[in-house]
């Protein structure tokens, strides 16, 4: 293989299918990059068997071929490269390859390329396409809610739920959920259900752009494909039953209020300061005259936040986990927010007016 | 100084639990321990003993030794509820009752207005009568004391350390028999010419603790008897902590990393469950040929999530030599602070 390409394109590319790449020890031509040249382009793919990225560089083909290049040295060296024109030459009969740009010069040694796991065909199965930047947004707002959890992997991933004309994509770790619905107007094919990995999710939000050319989504029974920009990520998909989540997004609440998100975002983080000694938490009342947040924090002191707000129903008091409420009212971009409750110890619901419908669900915490 | 503190040792219990639910094992070599090719015996009955089989021998070993015996797994959850019945009988008499783990606890007797000695006696009767089992008992004026006391002639023992026996039962003693002396302060201890515990009493004080350090003084006090340490009933637990042995020995850096991952997250998750967070945290090292190491870092913050406590033991494990394969490594969490509070959830 011999081919003259970019080093700031080059290094894109790496960069890219670099967060695939294994960091575990299992199989180690995954700590590898595959490289192969197709047309005349450069071919390049990580995977780690859950996940696969690949992707594509403009080169000049001199001659054909493939090798795989462990990872981080090779990443580490084209990044230090100036921005000129590289050559890299790979020698098929002993996994070699040799990297030339201006006056440098590596030999490294690479595996062979036919040892490298090819990635899954995904091709046929369901089929639709979103544009690049509502997919990042959907997903930005539901990820921060996956599990950690490794006893429970279902929920450590987002549920997809495919219908005739609506994309779902929820998120639960128990102590919240995130619901993000959204309208597709090109689906084809009949599944309906499946949970992308949580890792998955955020190599997406990192890789999308935020453009209006569309997504290829191609789901199957265990994978699912997404191709934009000349880049596919290939992803295993988690098996098991996500919960119901119908069942824990309450329907009826007896205070109903409109506050403004950025001045709720910053006076809770404001508030939060001082609830960090102990665990985050924060006291919320709702009442008619306004929103107030108190936080304590026994050793240094006591915060006192007021908010203007209108409220339906009757005054109420609740305690939340303030990074709860944080992740969810930075990723809303609406100028205001409803929220909805039920009493200190009823699951509070914060909804958006004009965003397509973004439901989040958070428990309170109970004082002993 | 009142006989009032009684320490209390079930007799090889795992395994007596066992033949008291299958009778057909009385008798019989009994082991109880994991069951892989890298599991330890974790209890083995006295006819077991016999072969030589004691605690913590890994198991290949064991069965070397005593092929045809009975090895079962542990059944944890059983020998809880047996701990419990009996834990119940001690609190009829004490409401100061420290239980070091299932089959063992310190019993303060000097609030109860009847003869130590005859309660303590009362109490071994009572466990062999309602729960069927046999407790070594040993009874003295404090913990360390007590404790050797039990340990003197089990099984089915029943012993009193007066303040008038103390010396003459403690001076012979080898200064691995103190409280406090494992076997890296043992070495020490043997390279300053201290073999028994008669020659630390005999020591000059300061020059134990120029050596040692506090746990000079307190050996020092050891050796005479005395020890001040209560009786201080379980509260809400002093740390949470997760260790795991290796399939095979380690000697893959990143692989311990990866490793200490996983406990950092089974940590976070138990003092999320708890409710409780924790400043501390502290890493331990096994390594191929046994010996331990652990360092710890304390912090300004109280720490529980998964990533905060990785990040601590990840700067640990820095200041841990790596030269030898690793076979057990393990994280925990301490310096707890109780939160009044509980997260709720949407579902289990």
């Amino acid at each position: 293989m011999r081919v003259k390409l970019q080093q700031k394109e080059f290094y894109q590319g790496i960069q890219t299918v670099r967060k695939a790449v294994s960091s575990k020890t299992t199989l180690p031509i995954l700590s590898g990059i595959l490289l192969k040249t197709e047309g005349d382009k450069l071919k390049l793919v990580g995977t780690d068997l859950e996940i696969g990225i690949e992707c594509f560089v403009n080169t000049q083909v001199i001659q054909e071929g493939a090798i795989v290049l462990p990872a981080q040295h090779f990443t580490n060296i084209i990044r230090e490269l100036p921005n000129e024109e590289i050559i890299l030459s790979a020698e098929t009969s002993n996994n070699t390859a040799q990297i030339k740009c201006g006056n440098s010069q590596f030999n490294i040694h690479g595996s062979p390329a036919d040892e490298f796991p090819l990635l899954p065909e995904v091709e046929s199965g369901t089929k639709l396409t979103i544009e690049q930047q509502r997919l990042k947004k959907i997903i930005e707002q539901i990820k921060f809610a996956t599990s950690k959890d490794e006893n429970k992997p279902f929920l450590s991933g987002g549920l997809l739920l495919l219908e005739d004309e609506t994309v779902k994509l929820i998120a639960t770790d128990t102590y919240r959920l995130a619901y993000k619905e959204n309208t597709i107007t090109d689906k084809q094919g009949e599944l309906t259900k499946a949970i992308i990995p949580n890792t998955t999710l955020q190599e997406l939000t990192k890789l999308l752009d935020n453009q209006e050319e569309k997504t290829k989504i191609v789901l199957t029974d265990n994978q699912i494909l997404f191709k934009f920009s000349g880049i596919s990520v290939v992803s295993r998909l988690i098996e098991g039953q996500f919960p119901n989540y119908k069942q824990v997004i309450p329907d009826t609440s007896e205070t109903e209020i409109v506050v403004n998100t950025q001045q709720l975002l910053q006076a809770t983080k404001r508030a939060a300061l001082l609830a960090k000694e102990d665990s985050d938490i924060i006291k919320v009342n709702f009442n008619e005259d306004g929103l107030i947040i108190t936080s304590n924090a026994p050793e240094i002191g006591q915060a006192y936040e007021e908010i203007p707000i209108s409220l339906v129903g009757q005054e109420t008091e609740i305690a939340f986990n303030a990074k709860y409420l944080l992740d969810a009212l930075k990723v809303i971009s609406d100028e205001e927010v409803t929220i909805k409750l039920s009493g200190p110890l009823a699951p509070g619901v914060i909804k958006t007016k004009s965003e397509q419908e973004y439901i989040y669900v958070i428990m309170p915490v109970r004082s002993a | 100084m009142e006989l009032d503190i009684i320490h209390l040792d079930m007799d090889a219990f795992y395994a007596a639990v066992e033949m008291k639910d299958n009778p057909e094992l009385v008798g019989k070599p009994v082991i109880i321990g994991g069951l892989s090719r890298r599991g330890v015996v974790s209890t083995a009955s006295y006819q077991a003993r016999n072969y030589g089989i004691h605690s913590a021998m890994p198991m290949h070993q064991a069965r070397k030794l005593c092929p045809h015996g009975v090895y079962l797994k542990p059944r944890h959850g059983r020998y809880k509820e047996v701990s419990a019945k009996i834990q119940e009988i001690f609190c009829q008499y004490t409401e100061l009752v420290e239980p070091l783990s299932l089959d063992e606890a310190f019993l303060d007797l000097s609030q109860n207005d009847r003869n130590s000695l005859q309660l303590a006696k009362e109490i071994k009767r009572r466990i062999k009568k309602e729960v069927g089992l046999v407790a070594s008992v040993g009874v003295s004026y404090n913990k360390f004391l007590a404790k050797l006391a039990s340990d003197f002639d089990k099984p089915d023992g029943f012993k009193v350390i007066s303040p008038f026996a103390a010396e003459k039962i403690l001076f012979p003693l080898d200064v691995s028999q103190l409280w406090g002396v494992g076997p890296q302060t043992e070495e020490k201890l043997k390279r300053l010419g201290l073999h028994k515990v008669k020659d630390i009493a005999q020591a000059d004080k300061h020059f134990l603790i120029r050596k040692l350090g506090k746990k000079g003084y307190q050996l020092y006090n050891l050796a005479w008897g005395k020890d001040e340490r209560e009786v201080t009933p379980a509260g809400p637990p002093k740390s949470i902590g997760k260790e795991t042995t290796f399939r095979f020995d380690l000697d893959d850096k990143a692989a311990v990393l990866e490793n200490l991952k996983r406990l950092s997250q089974q940590v976070a998750q138990r003092a999320t469950k708890k409710g409780v967070k924790g400043r501390t945290v502290t890493v331990k090292i096994k390594y191929e040929d046994f010996t331990e190491i652990s360092r710890s870092k304390t912090g300004e913050r109280y720490l529980e999530a998964q990533e905060q406590i990785y990040q601590v033991a990840e700067q640990l494990l820095e200041d841990i030599e790596l030269n030898k394969k690793i076979r057990l490594a393990g994280i925990s969490l301490s310096t707890l602070n109780h939160s009044d509070f509980k997260q709720l959830k949407l579902f289990d």
